[in-house]
């Protein structure tokens, strides 16, 4: 069983500020799915998120053999903005809260 | 004649080469994406061939909601936006004995990479893909559609491998 991937996170919230439910931090998921080309996912991986080929390589292989991975974390707002670039570049993608 | 489809130049563009019935087959594609979209809206339900294209972003129905009464219609536009990009470009270059080439820009380029996937999920979609497995009862066949499927994976595939060796290997 692979190990599961952590995500590097765009912004770490102080421990000294006050969260509230709506402002932990957002997890973007990509989902696998039959069709998408795998060196596709690794290149829109590494165009948006500015991964190197080995990182991003390794998070598409974790989508294909678990079926997901996070590929992003952050505030709510720039996790929805994540995913919709992402499904404009045709992945499958949703954002949750652990 | 046989001639690579796809070139990256040393400045960084890529020149595509294609015999004129293939500029058609893509012309085609557009027709059948712009379809897809035509309509899609926040109120009403998707399809199966609507969803890939717009997929959910969450798994609760209240926050989908939310979430789909702004970025829907965005997506829509960046997607058409796309379309009339590679549209474009379909109309420009130049024709001899029925090849087709252009020099993309990069914001073609772009709009080839985000075109042909979106083309790539709405035929899958209409062969019947919806798991790994179903690849295999495709091999034998000579559905147009099919084959059409496996074309746009090549082109892709070939487009892909040409623009990732430009990436920084870097974060």
């Amino acid at each position: 069983m692979p190990v599961p991937l952590e995500a590097p996170e765009r912004e770490r919230v102080s421990s000294t500020e006050t969260v509230n439910e709506r402002d932990r931090l957002w997890n973007v998921i990509v989902w696998n799915d039959p069709v998408t080309l795998m060196d596709y996912v690794v290149f829109v991986l590494r165009k948006l998120f500015g991964y190197d080929k080995a990182t991003a390589t390794r998070l598409m292989m974790q989508v294909h053999e678990e079926g997901r991975a996070v590929v992003s974390s952050g505030p709510r707002e720039q996790a929805e903005m994540d995913v919709h670039r992402l499904h404009a570049h045709g992945l499958q993608a949703t954002l949750s809260q652990d | 004649m046989r001639f690579p489809r796809l070139v990256r130049h040393a400045d960084g563009g890529v020149r595509v080469t294609l015999p004129t019935a293939e500029r058609a087959l893509l012309a085609d594609m557009v027709r059948t994406i712009r379809e897809v979209i035509a309509g899609v809206d926040a109120d009403t339900p998707h399809d199966e061939v609507v969803g890939r294209l717009f997929p959910r972003a969450y798994e609760d129905p209240l926050e989908q909601m939310e979430y789909a009464d702004t970025a829907i219609d965005l997506l829509a536009e960046a997607k058409r936006t796309m379309l009339d990009t590679f549209e474009e470009s379909l109309r420009a270059g130049t024709v001899r004995r029925d090849v087709w080439r252009i020099d993309l820009t990069e914001e073609q380029t772009a709009a080839w990479l985000a075109v042909l996937q979106d083309g790539r999920l709405v035929l899958a979609q209409i062969v019947g893909i919806r798991t790994e497995e179903d690849w295999d009862r495709l091999i034998e066949t000579d559905d147009e559609a099919a084959l059409i499927l496996a074309y746009l994976g090549e082109l892709l595939g070939m487009l892909v491998m040409l623009l990732d060796g430009a990436l920084p290997d870097e974060e």
